[in-house]
């Protein structure tokens, strides 16, 4: 079977096709991370057989669906902090509160020197840098996630609403989660988001967000782990998180992200490879989550999951 | 040729030509008549074509689409333009041709005018290797080898001669700049310039060059006196040939010039994009409306090259004029 989408999930993606295909022998799964968009896109389109996508399907987009396959299932199947990844000479600790994020991205503030950074930064010496704000150029899961915490933190500063498309005027665009974070590592003074994934892989400094009881936290498992406990999952798979979790350890911008598959698949051989590889990977597969930055799911997403990959008709 | 000619010909009839058309001839004619209108098939095709699907674009933003810079289309409230992307796609592209040109004659005329020809020649075949490398693999040079290099020169040029606006950089930001892509895409229009005016030089007659050369012309002279002229019409086609290809650069320019929809004449600021780069970049993820709306940024570029080579050819037509002595 043939999937595609998120770059979000793609590098937690590839590990489990290896140790899936190895497991099974004859199964072919293959994933492309072309951006949760684009993803969804082939999904109607009917040229990939699942996609992976950081936002569930919006109302127009399940219209389409419902008319080209039915109904879908959305399985949260993978989870993981964004990561705000920055290279700024001799600045390997940055702290960051939710209003001055807001204000990076929104372009209102554009020195690294700027009061708002050095207010987070107690003692800290910061260069008079400008700021290149690197987002995404393609339709991202991502974005949507990273601007739905900024709306839901700082909507006084951050007016562009949340959207998979990046609506603010600062910075530059580059396609994808890997073009993001190598345009950010060669650019002094950059700052992007991604999953950790990508900023661990190339060696990049990380950001430490203010959580809302004032802690400044970084993302790692256990930080990710203990803000995704505080997210509601409903029977739907329709997560719901919580950008403003009560913990003191958790990191606030983690999120889940979906695969999405049509209720009933045309082929029914392929249907059953779906199913399988999905139980694997919301599974044994969140075993690898830890050694490749991303987090395991929560224990509560297990049941939902199940019922939810149970529902893929398979004949 | 003609006394090796089997078919002894009387002296003052002229040969029988109208008698018959042989076979070969009317096969070619038929060819040759079909092969032009195909081409004019094919252009009318793809216009019906894209003005067709694109029509749904258009008639969503009417005029707007020509002045709006954001590219919005599949939100509730659509809101998208071709101003930014054209601008983008028509300033790098001038800015290619600044900087191809004058290395593309000057590689060209030392090849043909100035080297010892074996030089001459293996000049030719390694500027012509540059037309064999894939754009995407320009596109990764770029981004990753060019792009940190051409920094500290944008710096300090803004630093020098930020007074003048087209080198500032507001946020004092450089890298993935118009004048990033702008470099590239010169390195990739450069071989087909050079590679035709070559061509074009070669083409001067000897005779033409010895006059010059008799007249006490020193070799400057000479290029100047009879080469150019001759050639002013091939050198024309040539640059309108890079230029079409700069025009239409897609992948390289997506990933060296970081993508955003402002009207970036600070050419030394990241920002700014092409017609063909926001194609490509948007086309995988675009619903309905955004497709067609791609579409229509296509047909904005297909204006816009049918308005470059049409210039072009008044060009070449009044330097041939002019040329010829006539008014």
């Amino acid at each position: 079977v043939s999937a595609a989408g998120s770059t979000f999930v793609q590098n937690l993606a590839q590990q489990w096709i290896k140790d899936y295909e190895a497991a099974c022998p004859g199964a072919t799964v293959n994933y492309q991370g072309v951006g949760s968009g684009a993803g969804v896109q082939q999904l109607l389109a009917g040229t990939v057989d699942f996609a992976g996508s950081d936002f569930p399907l919006g109302t127009a987009d399940m219209a389409t669906a419902q008319s080209k396959g039915g109904a879908v299932v959305q399985v949260p199947w993978a989870a993981g902090g964004i990561a705000l990844e920055y290279k700024l000479n001799g600045v390997t600790d940055l702290k960051l509160s939710p209003d001055t994020i807001a204000s990076i991205f929104a372009g209102k503030v554009t020195k690294w020197d700027d009061a708002a950074i050095k207010a987070d930064n107690a003692g800290a010496a910061l260069p008079s840098e400008g700021i290149t704000v690197v987002h995404r150029s393609d339709g991202s899961g991502t974005t949507n996630a990273l601007t739905s915490y900024l709306t839901a933190v700082s909507p006084g500063i951050w007016t562009f609403g949340s959207d998979k498309t990046w609506k603010s005027p600062a910075g530059q665009g580059a396609k994808g989660s890997d073009q993001v974070t190598a345009v950010v590592k060669q650019t002094e003074g950059a700052i992007g988001y991604a999953e950790l994934s990508f900023a661990k892989g190339n060696s990049l400094s990380v950001a430490a967000v203010k959580n809302p009881s004032g802690q400044f936290v970084s993302p790692d498992s256990t930080s990710v782990k203990a803000a995704l406990a505080e997210a509601t999952v409903p029977g739907t798979g329709l997560v719901k998180l919580n950008f403003m979790p009560s913990d003191a350890g958790a990191y606030p911008i983690s999120i889940a992200t979906w695969a999405i598959v049509y209720q009933k698949p045309s082929d029914p051989a392929k249907a059953k490879l779906i199913q399988s590889f999905l139980t694997y990977a919301s599974t044994t597969g969140q075993s690898a989550a830890d050694g490749l930055y991303y987090t395991p799911l929560p224990a509560m997403f297990g049941s939902t999951d199940t019922a939810l990959i149970a529902s893929i008709q398979t004949s | 040729m003609a006394t090796a000619s089997p078919l002894p010909v009387a002296p003052g009839a002229p040969p029988e030509l109208t008698r018959r058309s042989p076979l070969g001839d009317r096969v070619f004619r038929a060819i040759a008549y079909a092969a032009s209108m195909f081409v004019l098939v094919l252009i009318a095709a793809i216009a019906v074509f894209l003005l067709a699907k694109s029509w749904p674009a258009f008639r969503q933003e009417g005029l707007g689409f020509f002045t709006r810079r954001q590219w919005f289309p599949d939100q509730p409230h659509p809101d998208f333009g071709v101003a930014a992307l054209a601008v983008g796609t028509v300033v790098s592209s001038v800015i290619a041709l600044l900087i191809a040109v004058p290395v593309a004659l000057g590689s060209a005329l030392f090849a043909t005018e100035l080297a010892p020809p074996s030089l001459g020649r293996w000049t030719g075949y390694l500027v012509d290797l540059l037309a064999a490398v894939p754009s995407v693999v320009y596109g990764l040079w770029g981004v990753i080898f060019l792009v940190p290099k051409l920094v500290p020169l944008e710096r300090n040029l803004d630093h020098h001669l930020g007074f003048i606006p087209l080198f500032h950089s507001p946020n004092h930001t450089y890298g993935r700049s118009v004048f990033a892509a702008s470099v590239v895409l010169a390195i990739m229009i450069l071989p087909i310039i050079a590679a035709i005016s070559r061509e074009v030089f070669r083409q001067v007659p000897r005779a033409n060059r010895e006059a010059a050369l008799a007249l006490g012309a020193t070799r400057w002279e000479m290029i100047r006196m009879s080469v150019l002229p001759y050639s002013r019409g091939g050198i024309i086609g040539a640059v309108m040939l890079g230029l079409g290809r700069a025009l239409g650069a897609t992948i390289a320019i997506a990933l060296v010039l970081a993508a955003a929809f402002n009207v970036n004449l600070h050419i030394f600021s990241p920002g700014g994009n092409t017609i063909a780069a926001n194609i490509a970049t948007k086309f995988g993820e675009a619903g309905a409306l955004g497709r067609d709306g791609l579409i229509a940024s296509g047909v904005v570029l297909f204006g816009i090259t049918l308005v470059v080579n049409m210039a072009a050819r008044a060009i070449v037509y009044r330097s041939g004029r002019v040329a010829e002595g006539r008014p």
